[in-house]
Formats: C-alpha cells, sequence, structure tokens
C-alpha cells in the first residue's frame, strides 16, 4: 500500500478501523473529523481529547475503548499529512487507499484544506524552542547615593527576563547602564534586520527544496556585539553628570569623554540631554534609588501580554469545536 | 563607610611628618584607601619607624579621612584643606590635599563600579537561525534568534560564581515586541530628558 503520509507499513488494525469509520453516518464523521483537526496538534492534551471522545460516545451511544482506537488510527493521517505538508488531494488518495468510502474521504479532505494553514501555523509554534524568553519587566530610574558616595545620579535600568526552562519559569534579573541599554537596543535591531534581509517580512512556512538549499547557505547570521564599555569608563563619565547641589560639591572639573569601544551616535546626544537633568533629590543615607516618578508618563513597563504570543494563539485554537 | 573625622584622627594624621619622602605618604594615603590589614600597618611601621600601634591608628584615620572626601564628594582644594582644623602643619596638608585630589576620580570610579547592584550586563551576543524541520513539520523555515546575555555579580553570595550566562531563544514576534519595549524605553527616556 503506498501512502503519501506515511512511508512505514501500517498495522492492519489501521485499515479495520478505517473501514469501520465507514459505518459511522455522516455527522458522526464530521463530529469526528473536527475532533481530529483541533487534537492532532495537541499532544500533551489528551486528557481533553479523552473527554471528547468520552461525550462524543456517550452521545452516539458507542463505547468509548474501541473508539478510542479507532480514532488514534484516523489521528495518524493528519499528524502525516501536517508533517510532510500534503495536499488535499494527497491526502484524500491515502483515505481512500485505506478503505474509506469516496464521500468521507472527500469531506475529511476538504476539511483539511480548511484548516491546514492554521494547523501548520500551530505544529511551527509548538516546535522546540529551548530557554523560550517568555515576559520581559523593566524599571529604570536614577541612583541617588550609595553608602560610599553621597551624591551619584546616575542612570539605571533594571530588566527581569522570564525564560521557560522546562515546564516552569525562571526569572533573569539584570542592570543596565545606559550605555549599555543603547548598545543592547542596537543589537536586537540589527538582529531583527538580519533575520528580516533574509526571510523576507512573513516567512513562508512552507518551501521547496532548492529554496531551502539557497536559504541555508546564507542562513547563519551572528554577531559577536561589540563589549558594552567597561564598569570604570562609564561610571566616569555618568560621574561627570553628577548635578550641583546647594550644599557642599559641585560639579567635577573634567570634561572629556572616556572613549569606549561601541561608537553609538544616538546614545552621545542621548547623554548630552542627560546632562540637563537636574532636580534629583538629596542622598540622605545608604544606597536610595528613586524613579523620577512625578516626571514619567509611566514607571514601569509591562508587557507580558504581547510576549505570549505562542501559548495564547494556541489556547485560542484549542477552543472546542 | 565615611565616619566623621575627630580631631584624633588629625592628631593621627601628623605622623605623616615622620615619613622619609613624599612618595611614601602617597603610598600609604592610597593604600589605606582601600581594605585595612595587618600587612599594611607592618610597612608603615617600618617605613615610618613608628610603633604598629600607631602605625594602625595612622592608616584607619587616613582611611577615614579618604572615604570622607569620597563621600561628600569634595573636589576642589578648598573644599578639603577646609576640613583640616587650623593647627594643622600647612605644607603636610597641602600635600595630603594634593595627593587625595589626584586620587578621588579613581575612587570615584571604583566605588560606582562595585556599587550595590543586580548582576550587570557585560557581554551580549546573538544569533539568527533558520529552523528547516522539527519533529511535527518535517520542512519549514521559520527563523530564530539565539541570545546570550552574560552578567557579572558584583556582590555574589556565598559559594556563588559571580559570572553568570543565560542564553535565551527568541521567535520572531518575541524579537518585534522586544524592540517595541526597548523602543519605548528609549522613548520614555527622552521624555524625561527633555522635560
Amino acid at each position: 500500500m503506498q501512502l503519501h503520509f506515511a512511508k512505514d507499513v501500517l498495522p492492519d488494525s489501521v485499515g479495520t478501523d478505517f473501514q469501520n469509520l465507514n459505518k459511522f453516518n455522516e455527522q458522526c464523521v464530521c463530529v469526528c473529523v473536527c475532533v481530529c483537526v483541533c487534537v492532532c496538534v495537541c499532544a500533551p492534551q489528551t486528557d481533553r481529547f479523552m473527554q471528547q471522545l468520552t461525550e462524543f460516545a456517550g452521545e452516539h451511544g458507542l463505547s468509548a475503548g474501541p473508539l478510542r482506537n479507532l480514532m488514534k488510527s484516523v489521528l495518524l493521517v493528519p499528524q502525516g499529512a501536517l508533517k510532510k505538508n500534503l495536499t488535499t488531494e494527497q491526502v484524500k488518495e491515502d483515505l481512500l487507499t485505506l478503505g474509506l468510502n469516496e464521500e468521507k474521504a472527500a469531506h475529511f479532505s476538504s476539511q483539511w484544506g480548511q484548516h491546514y494553514a492554521a494547523l501548520s501555523r500551530l505544529a511551527v509554534g509548538q516546535t522546540l524552542m529551548v530557554n523560550q524568553l517568555v515576559d520581559m519587566e523593566w524599571k529604570f530610574g536614577v541612583t541617588v547615593g550609595t553608602s560610599e558616595i553621597q551624591k551619584v545620579g546616575n542612570i539605571f535600568l533594571q530588566l527581569k527576563l522570564v525564560v521557560r526552562k522546562g515546564n516552569s519559569t525562571e526569572n533573569v534579573f539584570m542592570e543596565l547602564t545606559l550605555p549599555q541599554f543603547y548598545n543592547f537596543l542596537h543589537e536586537m535591531e540589527r538582529a531583527k534586520a538580519s533575520s528580516a534581509a533574509r526571510f523576507g517580512s512573513q516567512p513562508d512556512l512552507l518551501t521547496d527544496a532548492h529554496t531551502l538549499s539557497l536559504q541555508l547557505t546564507g542562513a547563519m547570521a551572528t554577531s559577536r556585539a561589540i563589549r558594552p564599555g567597561g564598569g570604570n569608563n562609564e561610571a566616569q563619565r555618568d560621574a561627570n553628570r553628577c548635578p550641583p547641589s546647594a550644599g557642599g560639591g559641585g560639579r567635577p572639573n573634567r570634561t572629556e569623554h572616556a572613549t569606549r569601544s561601541a561608537p553609538l551616535a544616538e546614545s552621545s546626544s542621548r547623554e548630552e540631554e542627560w546632562e540637563a537633568l537636574a532636580g534629583i533629590p538629596h542622598g540622605t543615607g545608604p544606597s536610595e534609588q528613586v524613579c523620577p516618578g512625578t516626571s514619567l508618563p509611566n514607571r514601569a513597563g509591562e508587557f507580558h501580554r504581547s510576549w505570549c504570543v505562542n501559548t495564547r494563539e494556541e489556547e485560542e485554537e484549542e477552543g472546542p469545536n | 563607610m565615611a565616619a566623621a573625622l575627630s580631631s584624633e584622627d588629625f592628631t593621627n594624621l601628623q605622623l605623616l611628618l615622620k615619613a622619609p619622602s613624599k612618595d611614601a605618604v602617597r603610598d600609604v594615603c592610597v593604600q589605606s584607601h582601600g581594605a585595612l590589614n595587618r600587612r599594611l600597618t607592618e610597612n608603615t611601621a617600618a617605613t615610618f619607624s613608628i610603633p604598629a600601634a600607631q602605625a594602625a591608628q595612622l592608616v584607619q584615620s587616613l582611611h577615614s579621612l579618604s572615604h570622607h572626601v569620597l563621600f561628600h564628594n569634595l573636589t576642589s582644594p578648598d573644599q578639603i584643606l577646609a576640613v583640616f582644623p587650623e593647627s594643622f602643619h600647612s605644607n603636610l596638608k597641602n600635600l595630603i590635599t594634593k595627593i587625595l585630589l589626584e586620587n578621588s576620580p579613581a575612587w570615584r570610579t571604583e566605588a560606582l563600579s562595585h556599587q550595590v547592584s543586580l548582576p550587570q550586563l557585560k557581554e551580549l551576543d546573538w544569533r539568527v537561525d533558520l529552523v528547516t524541520g522539527s519533529d511535527s513539520v518535517s520542512r519549514m523555515a521559520v527563523p530564530t534568534c539565539l541570545v546570550q546575555l552574560k552578567m557579572e555579580d558584583p556582590c555574589p553570595s556565598a559559594g556563588g560564581e559571580p559570572v553568570s550566562t543565560v542564553t535565551v531563544e527568541l521567535s520572531r514576534e518575541s524579537l518585534d515586541t522586544i524592540l517595541d519595549g526597548l523602543g519605548r524605553i528609549r522613548d520614555q527616556l527622552a521624555v524625561v530628558a527633555g522635560k
């Protein structure tokens, strides 16, 4: 038996199951197909699958056990078709080869054709991602003073990255100085430009082998990011920006800027803007950090909603059909 | 921490008059700024030919003075000279002031780089890959981005590593969203700077 969706020899039970499927009436088959279509990418959701099967069995007076086995066989087709990117005609041919009658095969394959794009997207979305970034939260502010230095005036940015490790998530916290932040932004823009340049604005989920091989030769773009300037240089520069205060320290006399390895034109003009920052409250004790809340429109940024693209889309797609 | 300076400290500082040379004064001033240890005291005692107890007090007073200057950001000669009492030896006062002024910027930078903070981002590397197949779809062309962040913790907990590395994978949508967020940060920074 030559099948498109599977190269291996299938057990006999599969053929039998498809013959049995012929005995179902039209409505049953429709529901079967719908269940198949929404379940075939939801491998971890076996509970839901079982629940729907049991309901289906109850409604139509069938026993759950044999029905489950039948569904397992039926599921082989869409799973294989998804894997091999089969067309509607190929799916129909396979169903006919397996012994399903013409009418049901046509129905099944037309359903396949309709939902194929969405299913592909879901399957791609389920592709293994290692340490997937789930969320990013940030806040930025000004360091007012420390236990060593009474008045500081450096800008800091704190990031919290939520990374998925297996079934749980891990939080990674880090702090960036202003030049480091601009460098980070710059590098992320380069990464995006690199992926957009190679793969276009809308990635094709399916390409033929020829196009694929062309893409592979230029596919790997890497970057050795310019190290953010060493702590000393930035701190010195930031120190120069310490604002004058009523009581003791005036501005330091140095005006030269330490050189950095990352020549970002953007950042130097930004720093000049920051030189004008005034009104930093006095620090009166050990390390105090104050977000200049009154002048900022939003103190902290949180947009984890837009992050959960893969998981949320899947949840919506999995809705009962 | 900057302890208040007392008259006793200035009495101790007068011990510097026993220094064999100006360089010796400079050395002991610079070394006293950091953590104090017995070796420093012993060396000072030997160099200045003073008892160890006095050397320890001298070093402690120098430490207090340099931290006081750093904490209050005293950057002009007049400001530092004003710290000393009237009766203090004039030339010694000028010498100490000069040494403190010379070293203050470096001390300040060092203090800032060691301040309390979350792990600092030290290095950022990225790579863009094309995923061509997976167990659920055997042919595909989906770009994905791997970002490696190296962070250094200035105050690691006991037994903890100061340098940690995190590698994170981003889909295209994630990368776009991250850029949106970073763009918003940049815009907010610009708004605040403009006010």
